[in-house]
């Protein structure tokens, strides 16, 4: 019988193969996977196919806008306008209503909603104060809105008794050019329902003027010493904090003067309390009319690109918006 | 004093219109009322009902949306608003769509299709590429309309994806217009590049929806399609499927 003749000893033989697959092991590591998405957020990156498009400008994309992640840390940063995870939408225009609670009630009883971790986006404002920032629509027209995030906010179970919360969107409200036939778009849900939760931040765009009711002991109980040191008057710290009115103790907010807008006669003290209310604060929404042109939803964990891990991952994500025993419809008008 | 037998004239009248309203039915599904798509299936019969005991879809999105009302189609037509429902795929615990027609004296007919395995804790029912015209919808019970992962809402429906997470990106699956159409939008801006504006939705990774009933003007479904048990009934007075729902009966 012949036998093939080599010149590599057993060992070495046995050196070259156990070196060959350990080649490519290495090798089937480190060469990239064809379907791999880069994790580097960009408007390029994005997958949003649609051309949401300025003619003239060379960028398919120039009407996308903007929008940072909240970071997850208990504090109130955000993503880098510039650098950072940030949302790249295609801006309808159309404005969102989301009203709850009584407006004019002065009860601190009917509790409407609670949220907590509430923070607002101040850094790189152009507008309002520098604390709101321009955001384009899709086709003509801005805004100065405010970026508000919080980690959730949920109703109470017996809202419905005394304002269930409805989200309304009116095509009539976007600047022209509008749909042909102006139409209404109207969510109501029964009674709670909850934004965000475990896992979840969401963010909004709103306009300075959108408001929320907190009850006044809120504001004293984080204000204490300096409202008494300042020596105000109950009315006048009101006007000051309650820049949407208020009756009774219950105090209602425009969203730009939780920013720290600071538009009244004691700016420094203003600024204080509401750096205080805007910052991680949790306290209870007697009633809200927020205004906003975007919502959007992302993991508790900034560096995630949305677009590509959405919260708790694709196979099993986590719950963003619940809606209970709700009715949508789109009507005419 | 009663009288038996068959009561040919009733009988022959009735048949007449249940094969009248069938054969208009199976052509409605196989008609296409929008050149925005290309359907495999198409179901346009403007006022009909659907229930769902769940809908379970991925990559969802909801849009404001127009559509010429096929009664009017053929004179020129009127255009209403719709919520456009768009899914890249999903699944459904059983499945409804009811038709109710008015036939002069004979009164009121249902047509009804309905499909499922009747077991309660399976979505035996996928589609792919599905989209619902809708101009009402119920969630009635929990867990309710459940938006999960990465969710917007204010995107201009031109905006919106059925499937981002998949190549090739479709741009624009609602198939609301980028330019100025007339029949779209009341001016024209930005060069003509109109882009949506005053069309809003919302965008889901998935959303649930369950014990869900409403109003569809129409649906088409793009892609492969599974209807376990498809009945097509027939059935004397309002049985619409909305009506069930309402009532507490789901397809399951």
């Amino acid at each position: 019988m012949n036998r093939v003749s080599h010149d590599l000893t057993i060992g070495k033989q046995r050196l070259v193969v156990i070196t060959a697959i350990a080649l490519v092991v290495m090798s089937s590591a480190l060469w990239p996977t064809p379907d791999h998405r880069a994790e580097a957020n960009s408007q390029n990156d994005s997958y949003q196919p649609f051309a949401c498009d300025q003619p003239g400008s060379s960028n398919p994309q120039q009407r996308r806008q903007v929008v940072p992640l909240k970071n997850s840390g208990d504090n109130g940063t955000f993503q880098s306008r510039l650098f950072g995870t940030r949302m790249f939408p295609c801006l309808s225009g159309t404005r969102w209503t989301l009203t709850a609670g009584e407006p004019n009630g002065s009860s601190t009883a009917n509790v409407a909603a609670d949220v907590r971790g509430i923070y607002t986006n101040t850094s790189d404002g152009n507008c309002d104060s520098n604390k709101g920032f321009t955001y384009y629509y899709a086709a003509t027209g801005n805004m100065c809105l405010f970026q508000i995030a919080f980690s959730d906010l949920v109703f109470r179970s017996n809202v419905a008794s005394f304002g269930a919360p409805v989200l309304t969107a009116r095509s009539s409200t976007a600047l022209a050019p509008t749909a042909k036939v102006p139409h209404t778009l109207r969510i109501a849900p029964d009674g709670p329902f909850t934004v965000g939760g475990p896992g979840v931040k969401t963010n909004l765009l709103t306009t300075g003027d959108s408001w929320v009711a907190i009850p006044w002991r809120t504001v004293t109980n984080l204000a204490g010493i300096l409202i008494i040191a300042a020596g105000l008057t109950t009315t006048a710290q009101k006007n000051t904090i309650c820049t949407a009115g208020w009756n009774g103790d219950s105090c209602r907010m425009k969203i730009r003067t939780l920013a720290g807008d600071g538009t009244g006669g004691w700016n420094d003290l203003v600024t204080a309390i509401l750096s205080g209310l805007a910052a991680g604060g949790d306290y209870n929404i007697l009633a809200a009319n927020l205004e906003f042109y975007y919502l959007f939803t992302h993991d508790v964990n900034a560096s995630n690109d949305p677009y590509i891990h959405p919260p708790g991952g694709t196979t099993n994500p986590l719950n963003s918006i619940q809606l209970p025993n709700t009715t949508i419809t789109v009507t005419a008008g | 004093m009663s009288t038996y037998g068959t009561r040919w004239r009733r009988m022959i009248a009735a048949t007449t219109v249940g094969l009248g309203l069938l054969t208009g039915m199976v052509a409605a599904m196989g008609s296409s009322a929008s050149a925005a798509f290309s359907p495999t299936l198409t179901i346009n019969n403007g006022g009909s009902t659907f229930s769902s005991t769940n809908i379970q879809a991925a990559d969802a999105a909801f849009g404001t949306s127009l559509v010429k009302t096929q009664a009017a189609a053929s004179s020129g037509g009127d255009w209403t608003p719709v919520l456009r429902a768009g899914f890249a795929t999903a699944t459904m615990n059983g499945f409804c769509l009811s038709r109710v027609e008015e036939v002069g004296a004979l009164g009121s007919y249902t047509i009804k299709l309905t499909a499922g395995d009747d077991d309660p804790a399976t979505n035996e029912i996928s589609a792919q590429m599905a989209v619902f015209d809708i101009t009402q919808l119920r969630a009635a019970s929990a867990p309710r309309v459940n938006l999960q992962g990465t969710a917007q809402i204010g995107l201009a429906t031109t905006d919106l994806t059925t499937n981002p997470g998949t190549a090739p990106y479709a741009a624009n699956p609602m198939g609301v217009p980028q330019v100025f159409d007339s029949n779209w939008y009341q001016s024209s801006g930005n060069g003509g590049h109109n882009n949506g504006q005053g069309f809003t939705g919302i965008d889901a990774t998935v959303a649930d929806l369950n014990a869900v009933y409403g109003d569809v003007r129409q649906a088409q479904i793009e892609g492969k399609v599974t209807l376990p048990n498809l009945e097509i009934q027939l059935l004397p007075g309002d049985r619409s499927c909305k009506a069930a729902a309402q009532a507490g009966t789901f397809p399951n």
